[in-house]
């Protein structure tokens, strides 16, 4: 049994446009993340990956297929008792700043999983579990303090992951964690992201549109095209010999920062390029 | 470091010790303090750096795009044809914006009216410029741009408003636009930002194409090192408002000479480093 | 648990933003002055006194606002007025509050019920909102918590429209959802996440419907409905002057509309600052 399981997941939303085709964001997804590693998700805009990733959280509904967190569907649990879930498994957003309420103080902020799930904590030991947190994503503890307002985007981002970590769950989705970062920051967020993952043995679902930045830090790559999973393989092999012609087009697709890699850009058809070249009204 | 400056035959646009100030309620932040800038004609000048490097401010200063609160000081600001764009008055610029100088914004949306349908704004864009042309020769213009710039049907787009585009789209329609009444300097800031990877590979590969095939010249903003390497020809590094290397990108990207540039690079994930991090 | 709580003290943004403000400032200082004066005098002359040999004495030393009619000193009266005008309007836009954010929330949740709310508040809204107050307060005999009533009955479709349109666009922010996935419970969802970021809004809200309430009520009483003789308002002192505005007496009736004027300008400003620093508090 696999830490989390999804299986044949379809959803389909209504379409934003009056008179437009709904939207088929995932058609027939299956997935295993097993405990401790980081399966990666990678697609561009409209391929179904943030709608995976909030699907697997239960954070919306599916039409049909299932989610599994150590063999219990999530589909099967009553609003209680998913609540009560909640604590194994949690999301860090790509947006640091939006993901925290701006009228809440940072230490406020991160006590909030403590509050729901471990209410046999006393005050005192939840400030000093919040402090720790902070602490362990590289802030200080007069952070608390403060307001998300006043923090720099790295410092949001580790606050969201001081957050996601603090009711020590087994799985987190990562939401593109790092793409409205810059590249420095970014750098350091995946370090901390990769140490956590280390020492408290967590599970990663990471979502992203870049490939760079997934060759760093998946163990496994699931390639997401228009809804489905067009390809899964170990980093290494998918890099080394992509499979689906998709996946060999967004490689292809990857800016070296090394002007002697010269990249050499291959369509695909039926890809993003041709939609590209059609009206939004036409596409489906 | 440049004992092979590239000679280029000319240097359309010149900029010497280029400073903003932005007067806040808390005070002057001094967002540009002194930089210098050459592109030469059929060149990329790559201008890279993190946000609040001051390189977005750099580009509209040039461009005189910055709000009241803001003072631009440089010892030449120069283009060539035109002449010193720090010394022409704020009415002619709105000419030298469109005829000389093409820019292309990160966000397309934000560059379309949303209430016209992309017809009329190659057709306002012209009257703007006082070209006069009827509605006729204004949509045949439009078509052969929209052609150029790779969109399979130009005469539905032409028909259509910008929010009825996906974002490459747009962003093509933008660039179109821009080169429309043949300017020989581009300005791009951040232009594929917020696009997907293959359409990003796409928009690149269209601007290096136009820049080339005509011998224009661009000023290309962005943070994205992989764009900077695949694409510019020399690079400027800014942080905190100033340049701490400049130099062709062979050898900036290859060889840091600043440790701020060594820093940046190292930070791009590497083929190499895989899973070493991890382990 | 210190540091769990907002970082900056009250205290210090009320002064920071009271410095950014004059004009709310001042119009606060205004109502205050207004309210203790005329709930705590003294006045220089009863605001029921009559003296038939003084009556429409244009403003002087011992009348500083003239007199009325009835030789009532307008000045005294204006500031007592002061007493049952603000009170009552006020208590409606408190009651307005206090009905309309509830049922605001239950207007924006995503099933059919919020619908017919919203259809029921279109409805209402269609009515002539003045005249409905005007009915209600005439066929209850005059009954003052009448008044009240009438100015809630306008207001609180303002306030469920606010709420509603507010937390819609909240309900869809990322710290919302990050809230649910972490496991918290709807109350927790509305009292923690929702109302803390709505309750600026709400303030500007209260602080506009209190003017609004002031215009309403001094209507009223202008058409001489609500507030009795020999009770003082605003409204049914205009009304008083009005007849005498042609012949000259323009004091009897304008002094009370400057205190409306007042009274309204100074809420609207202070809705601004408090508008002000809750866009700016989230930077």
């Amino acid at each position: 049994m696999s830490l989390v399981e999804v299986d044949e997941a379809f959803k389909t939303f209504p379409s934003r446009q009056r008179g437009g085709d709904p939207v088929r964001a995932l058609r027939g997804v299956s997935l295993r993340v097993e405990a401790g590693e980081t399966l990666a998700v990678i697609g561009e805009s409209g391929s179904g990956k943030s709608t995976l990733g909030r699907a697997v959280l239960r954070l919306l509904d599916l039409d049909s297929g299932s989610v599994r967190l150590d063999g219990v569907d999530l589909a099967s649990l009553s609003p209680k008792e998913l609540r009560a879930k909640r604590a194994d498994m949690q999301i860090v957003f790509q947006e640091p700043y939006e993901s925290l309420n701006p009228r809440m103080s940072i230490g406020a902020i991160v006590a909030e999983p403590l509050q729901i799930h471990r209410s046999d904590l006393g005050s005192t030991e939840i400030r000093t579990r919040v402090h720790e947190a902070l602490e362990r994503v590289g802030l200080t503890g007069n952070t608390a303090a403060r307001l998300p307002g006043e923090l720099s985007g790295g410092q949001q981002q580790r606050v969201g992951v001081a957050r996601a970590i603090i009711s020590q769950p087994k799985f987190v989705v990562l939401d593109e964690p790092t793409s409205s970062l810059d590249l420095s920051i970014r750098a350091q967020i995946l370090a901390l992201l990769a140490e956590i993952q280390q020492d408290l043995g967590l599970a990663y679902l990471f979502v992203s549109h870049d490939m760079h930045t997934v060759e760093k830090v998946s163990d496994r790559i699931a390639v997401m095209y228009l809804g489905e999973i067009v390809e899964t393989a170990p980093t290494l092999d998918l890099f080394r010999s992509p499979q689906h012609a998709y996946t060999r087009t967004l490689l292809s697709a990857r800016l070296s920062a090394d002007p002697r890699e010269k990249h050499a850009y291959k369509a695909f058809q039926g890809d993003t390029s041709v939609r590209d070249a059609v009206p939004a009204g036409e596409q489906g | 470091m440049t004992e092979t400056t590239p000679t280029t035959p000319e240097t359309v646009l010149d900029v010497q010790g280029l400073t903003v100030d932005i007067a806040t309620p808390d005070g002057v932040v001094h967002a540009v303090r002194g930089i210098d800038l050459a592109v030469g004609r059929g060149e990329i000048l790559g201008v890279v750096g993190e946000s609040g490097c001051g390189k977005s401010t750099t580009i509209k200063g040039i461009l005189g795009l910055l709000p009241p609160n803001a003072t631009v000081g440089a010892d030449k600001i120069e283009l060539a044809g035109h002449g010193d764009l720090l010394r022409t008055p704020t009415k002619k610029m709105r000419h030298v914006r469109g005829r000389r100088i093409g820019f292309v914004a990160q966000n397309p949306f934000g560059s379309l009216n949303p209430i016209y349908s992309i017809e009329r704004q190659f057709h306002e864009l012209q009257k703007a410029h006082g070209t006069k042309v009827s509605k006729k020769e204004s949509r045949e213009i439009a078509h052969a741009m929209l052609d150029g710039v790779g969109i399979v049907n130009p005469d539905r787009v032409l028909d259509g408003f910008a929010h009825q585009l996906s974002g490459g789209m747009a962003q093509r329609v933008v660039i179109a636009l821009a080169t429309t009444l043949s300017p020989q300097l581009l300005i791009a800031d951040e232009p594929t930002t917020g696009l997907d990877v293959t359409v990003q590979a796409q928009i690149m590969d269209l601007i290096s194409g136009l820049v080339r095939s005509e011998q224009r010249s661009m000023l290309l903003v962005t943070h994205d090192l992989g764009v900077i390497a695949q694409y510019a020809q020399r690079v400027v590094v800014m942080l905190d408002g100033k340049v701490v290397e400049h130099g062709r990108v062979e050898d900036v990207m290859v060889d840091p000479q600043h440790e701020y540039t060594r820093k940046l690079i190292s930070s791009v994930p590497k083929r190499e480093e895989l899973h070493d991090v991890i382990g | 648990m210190a540091d769990l709580q907002l970082a900056p003290s009250r205290a210090a943004v009320l002064w920071r933003t009271a410095k950014e403000h004059p004009g709310a400032t001042l119009g606060g200082v205004f109502i205050v002055v207004l309210v203790l004066w005329s709930l705590l005098g003294p006045l220089p002359y009863s605001s029921a006194a009559t003296d038939g040999s003084a009556s429409r004495q244009s403003p002087n030393g011992t009348h500083w606002f003239g007199t009325d009619g009835t030789g009532g000193d307008v000045f005294s009266r204006t500031i007592d007025a002061a007493r049952v005008d603000l009170s009552l309007a006020l208590a409606g836009a408190a009651v307005a509050l206090v009905i309309g954010v509830p049922l605001g929330l239950a207007a924006s949740t995503k099933g059919r019920g919020s619908q017919r709310i919203v259809r029921a508040l279109d409805a209402f809204q269609a009515f002539p909102l003045l005249i409905l107050a005007l009915a209600l307060v005439t066929l209850s005999g005059n009954k003052l918590y009448m008044v009240v009533v009438a100015i809630s009955l306008q207001n609180i479709p303002r306030y469920m429209r606010l709420l509603r349109s507010e937390v819609l666009s909240l309900r869809e922010s990322r710290f919302m959802e990050a809230a649910t996935a972490m496991g918290a419970t709807t109350p927790r969802l509305i009292f923690k996440h929702l109302l803390p970021n709505v309750w600026g809004v709400i303030l500007v809200q209260t602080s506009l419907t209190i003017a609004n309430s002031i215009v309403v009520l001094s209507s009223l009483s202008f058409l001489g409905v609500g507030v009795s003789a020999p009770t003082p308002s605003w409204g049914s002192m205009i009304r008083d002057g009005a007849g005498n505005m042609s012949s000259g007496e323009w004091w009897i009736a304008a002094f009370p509309g400057v205190a409306v004027l007042l009274c309204v300008l100074a809420f609207n400003q202070i809705a601004d600052a408090i508008g002000d620093r809750t866009a700016r508090s989230y930077r």
